[in-house]
């Protein structure tokens, strides 16, 4: 094991996978000669050469597009949005194109493309480049959509939708790019997509959530413990395809539930999971299911506004000591 | 009489702990009643002084009937209750909970509510705007007793002890069961050694252990009389002899537990046994039953299903006896083993079959644990 | 005008003419069966712009890689495709190339480099480019061609992927069907420009404009534009001025043209006929027969094939969106699986997941 940051786990993932299949190669805006703004693709185009690492033109569409025709074509392109809000300027090839042709084509052809997308709440960054928007894709079938909460998830995930013969979307908290933590030493390392990790175990009240609320989460259930109510913390590290049993296994153990995430709560990820565990869990349950996620208004800029709309530790251990409280 | 079990049709008033004239709070215990199976620990509805008890000590009502008035503060004991009749039964003026009114309760409380037989309008919600949770279901109702002061006086030779009717009761129905048995006589060397190197198990638990791995597959021993079919979950009755009475506390979801989980479950459940103080949970529910009178040092049982069980196993001392290996005469331990079944619902293939894979077990126990 | 015919250019235009009246044969036998309601969906006919894919087309290799629109027959027929497995997916039978799955607007055929009809308009261009970049990636010398027409020139992905192309100096063809007529509006209403092509000179991309009536024309524009591709000379942008003869799709009254208008368009310029005309002697009047004879043939059988073959399995609907063995225990799968079942039971949850 060894201690790095977000971005190293992720710009390692690029190497070692580059390394193994000459096929792999990364395209986006101001990735090459820059090294991404965080710095997360940082001596790629010395090693692999400025035409596996490539700067394109502010043409998402074509970005997108070109990357769907190459994985069509025998290469896996890495392709970069920058922000993942600009996702919206390529949705026709990220929906009608990516999404669907394999299924329309009767199975003739994949598109093992993967898109990296910078999401997420940050320094005043503006409703415009703050947008987590992983529900739309979990919402349009053919795709995987994969989100990780650390280090570790950053490098094996990536890893894996690589390797992924299917269209994924790797959703990369801005504000986790900096933060250090723990990643296996084996370069086969690979955090299977679909498969949550249990991050604590607690009898109470499971937390079930993905991405930096992972770390939020966390956060809350220390706090919980000094009130003597164990939490578990469920990671799902893939939101699809979701990890059911890994949610039957917590409710039936907990029987509360909290979903929490920092996207918007309406219609966001948290609410499938929550109607799911309702069909599914519906005798297991000794209160209703709790949801978090951000408000329903576009991410402000003012630091104080900023902070006011997305749940946090505090939130996420009330919301959790409530519902043992019975107060819910 | 509040309706404590999905089966209840009536109680019977065991001890008045408030009387007539004693203030009571909410909450408080007021009254012991009893039915066939469990002995309970009514609550006060109220806060108030009683003010009349409408029956005394071994008096049955049906569910549902006033057993006694509370006057709430400001209210007197004026004559107008001094003359309440005794409210004949077919009229139950308060109702329980049960009697058109929703109960509030989670959708797991009210899961092993049904499991357990628990009726949710005798538990008391603690949460939101009077929910029943889950801790509401299993909080513990005192036991003092199990089937026990059964105070029906019809049909009874006259000098059976109250402590008996009940059990009485049950065997005349066992009595008109088509029950068979199969019997085999199991080489327990193996077992006694790990007994004696382990020492973290006696031989009720690996009994139980055994027998509930091996009821995953013979479904055919664990049916359910008031179904007809397989009961879903693998709850073992383990028979205990305590001074109030024969008591049979289940271990639950046993073939998911270990054999020392096993053992520590039933020391924990022997405890509260002889102490009386067994909880609703603790009781009931269960799928097959064991009856071992090894500890009195006797070498065979042929024990009775115990409805709506339809099987049940007899296990003795295990001694060592004469045993004939390869032609040669050499001692062994041994151990008796009797499964008892109702053969309307279980063959003597099946229940043979059953013993035969215990015998196995108990010849090579590693293959089970 | 084209060279004089004779010896190898005699046999390419006897090729050409062959592709060209199959695929006529080919969208009129598709009209009729539309019409006679064997087929579900829409149909987009391109009936009088043969000529395009014909000449296009016999300029590429199996692993070259053509995308195309949802006027897509003519290109996916001249591209390899077997007429059986076409008509099988219009029909929606199990036997069709795409499985009954994406039907005329989503035909395809990877088999033959055939990236698929897109039923978006402009969604082609980034498939090419990419499948362009894939050759320079791979450093093979295949080259990919988009065939669209005038209205996706509109869209941002043809200013996005034809910039990336030029800029990136990718082995791309763009071959422009201007039939003059998006859906219902013409050319003339929505763009400034008569020629499309000068669009390619402001992305520093060379253009040709070529008679795309004449399949001799289009064969030798998209050859250089292929040659230099593959030279590795970058993309080419080759406008082919073509007419189309029947509605935007099967159906469609026409209400925003004179049908006097296509009359006097298709008497003059229909490229079967040119291309008759331009083989002159050098094929007899019965060759010329025995290829339409042919062609009514290969419909004919391909029509039987599809009438007699099953419709797909109902289960079909819920596999096949992502990649590797649909049985296999992966959570991708777990997914399809488990739409099924609940299909199965009306989409209702019948029981509680395997709580116990």
């Amino acid at each position: 094991m060894r201690t790095m940051s977000f971005s190293d786990a992720t710009l390692e993932a690029m190497r070692e996978e580059m390394r193994r299949d000459p096929t792999v190669f990364l395209m986006g805006e101001d990735i090459a000669k820059q090294g991404g703004i965080f710095g997360q693709f940082k001596g790629l185009p010395q090693e692999f050469g400025f035409d596996r690492v490539r700067d394109t033109p502010i043409s998402e569409a074509a970005l997108v597009g070109a990357g769907v025709g190459a994985a069509l074509t025998g290469c896996r392109p890495v392709v970069d949005m920058h922000f993942a809000d600009f996702i919206t300027c390529a949705m026709d090839e990220v929906v009608n194109q990516a999404a669907k042709l394999r299924y329309m084509f009767g199975e003739q052809c994949s598109v093992p493309m993967t898109v990296r997308a910078p999401d997420g709440i940050t320094k005043s960054a503006g409703s415009q480049h703050s947008q987590a928007l992983e529900s739309w894709f979990v919402h349009t079938p053919g795709l995987e959509v994969v989100v990780p909460a650390d280090a570790e998830d950053a490098k094996g995930l990536l890893k894996a939708a690589i390797r992924s013969d299917n269209p994924t979307l790797y959703f990369e908290h801005k504000a986790l790019f900096p933060q250090k933590g723990a990643v296996p030493d084996d370069e086969d390392f690979v955090v299977p997509i679909g498969k949550a990790k249990t991050m604590r175990d607690g009898r109470d009240v499971a937390i079930v959530t993905y991405g930096i609320t992972v770390g939020r989460a966390m956060e809350a259930a220390g706090a919980l413990e000094a009130d003597g109510i164990g939490a578990t913390v469920i990671n799902l590290r893939t939101v699809w395809p979701l990890d059911f049993d890994a949610i039957v296994d917590a409710v039936a153990r907990t029987h509360r539930v909290v979903v929490a995430h920092e996207a918007v709560r309406v219609g966001g990820v948290g609410a499938e999971i929550a109607a799911w565990i309702g069909e599914h869990c519906f005798d297991e349950l000794d209160a209703p299911v709790v949801r978090l996620g951000a408000a329903h208004v576009p991410v402000p800029f003012a630091p104080v506004l900023q902070e006011a709309i997305y749940p946090k530790a505090p939130m996420i251990a009330d919301a959790a000591r409530r519902l043992v409280r019975k107060e819910l | 009489m509040p309706k404590l079990g999905l089966t209840m049709a009536s109680g019977t008033i065991s001890r008045w702990i408030k009387r007539p004239g004693e203030a009571v709070r909410e909450g408080e215990p007021l009254v012991e009643v009893s039915t066939d199976k469990i002995a309970y620990e009514v609550e006060s509805p109220a806060t108030g002084t009683v003010a009349r008890a409408a029956g005394g000590e071994g008096d049955e009502f049906a569910c549902g009937e006033v057993i006694g008035l509370i006057a709430l503060a400001g209210e007197s004991d004026a004559p107008a209750l001094a003359e309440a009749p005794r409210i004949a039964a077919e009229a139950p003026r308060i109702a329980a909970a049960g009697n058109g009114a929703r109960v509030i309760a989670s959708p797991a409380a009210r899961r092993l509510a049904r499991e357990r037989g628990v009726a949710l309008s005798a538990v008391r919600g603690s949460g939101p705007r009077g929910r029943i949770t889950l801790s509401d279901v299993t909080a513990p109702i005192p036991v003092l007793r199990q089937a026990q002061d059964d105070t029906r006086t019809g049909a009874l030779p006259p000098d059976l002890p109250a402590s008996r009717r009940a059990i009485f009761r049950k065997m005349t129905e066992v009595a008109l069961l088509p029950l068979a048995q199969v019997e085999t006589v199991a080489r327990v060397d193996a077992v006694k050694a790990l007994i004696e190197r382990r020492r973290d198990f006696g031989w009720t638990a690996f009994a139980v252990c055994a027998v509930a791995r091996l009821l995953r597959e013979h479904v055919e021993l664990r049916i359910d009389a008031a179904t007809g079919a397989a009961f879903g979950h693998i709850d073992i009755g383990v028979a205990a002899d305590t001074p109030h009475g024969l008591i049979v506390p289940v271990v639950r979801n046993a073939a998911a537990r270990s054999l020392a989980e096993i053992q520590r479950e039933i020391v924990r459940l022997a405890a509260l046994a002889r102490d009386g103080t067994l909880s609703g949970d603790d009781v009931g529910g269960a799928c097959f039953s064991i009856s071992n009178v090894g500890p009195q040092g006797v070498e065979r049982v042929v024990p009775l299903p115990d409805p709506p069980q339809t099987a049940i196993l007899g296990i003795g001392a295990a001694t060592q006896r004469p045993a004939v290996m390869d032609g040669a005469l050499v001692p062994a331990w041994m151990l008796t083993c009797v499964v008892s079944f109702d053969h309307r619902f279980v063959d003597g293939a099946p229940a043979a079959r059953f013993l035969a894979a215990f015998a196995a077990a108990c010849a090579d126990p590693g293959v089970l644990l | 005008m084209s060279a004089p015919v004779d010896g190898a250019r005699r046999d390419l235009g006897v090729a050409l003419l062959r592709t060209m009246i199959r695929i006529r044969v080919l969208e009129e036998g598709i009209e009729k069966h539309f019409l006679g309601g064997e087929i579900p969906g829409f149909a987009h006919l391109s009936i009088g712009q043969e000529a395009v894919a014909a000449g296009t087309c016999a300029n590429l290799r199996a692993d070259d890689a053509i995308a195309s629109t949802h006027r897509g027959h003519g290109h996916t027929l001249a591209k390899g495709t077997p007429m059986r497995g076409m008509v099988a997916e219009l029909f929606a039978r199990a036997t069709g190339v795409c499985k009954g799955k994406g039907g005329s607007m989503h035909i395809a055929d990877f088999s033959v480099g055939m990236l698929g009809a897109n039923g978006v308009v402009a969604g082609g261009f980034g498939l090419v480019a990419g499948a362009a970049l894939s050759a320079v990636q791979r450093k093979t010398d295949q080259v990919a061609v988009c065939f669209f027409g005038d209205g996706a020139t509109n869209r941002g992905p043809f200013h996005e992927n034809l910039n990336l192309c030029a800029v990136w100096n990718l082995p791309a063809i763009f071959v422009l069907e201007n039939n003059q007529y998006a859906s219902t509006t013409s050319t003339a209403e929505t763009m400034k420009i008569a020629d499309v092509s000068v669009r390619a000179a402001g992305y520093g991309m060379p253009s040709a404009i070529v008679d795309g009536f004449d399949a001799f024309a289009v064969y030798d524009a998209v050859g250089a534009a292929v040659a230099r591709a593959r030279g590795g000379g970058g993309p080419t942008f080759v406008e082919c001025k073509t007419y189309r003869a029947r509605g935007h799709y099967i159906g469609d009254p026409g209400r925003y043209r004179q049908k006097s208008e296509v009359d006097d368009v298709m008497t003059a310029s229909d490229p079967i006929v040119r291309m008759q005309g331009m083989l002159g002697e050098a094929l007899s009047a019965a060759g010329f027969e025995r290829l339409w004879h042919d062609a009514r043939e290969e419909l004919a059988d391909a029509v039987a094939f599809a009438r007699s073959s099953p419709p797909p399995e109902r289960d079909e609907a819920f596999f096949g969106a992502y990649a590797g063995d649909r049985d296999a225990n992966d959570p991708v799968h777990a997914v399809e699986s488990r739409e099924r079942e609940r299909f199965q039971e009306g989409d209702v949850v019948e029981r509680a997941h395997g709580v116990s």
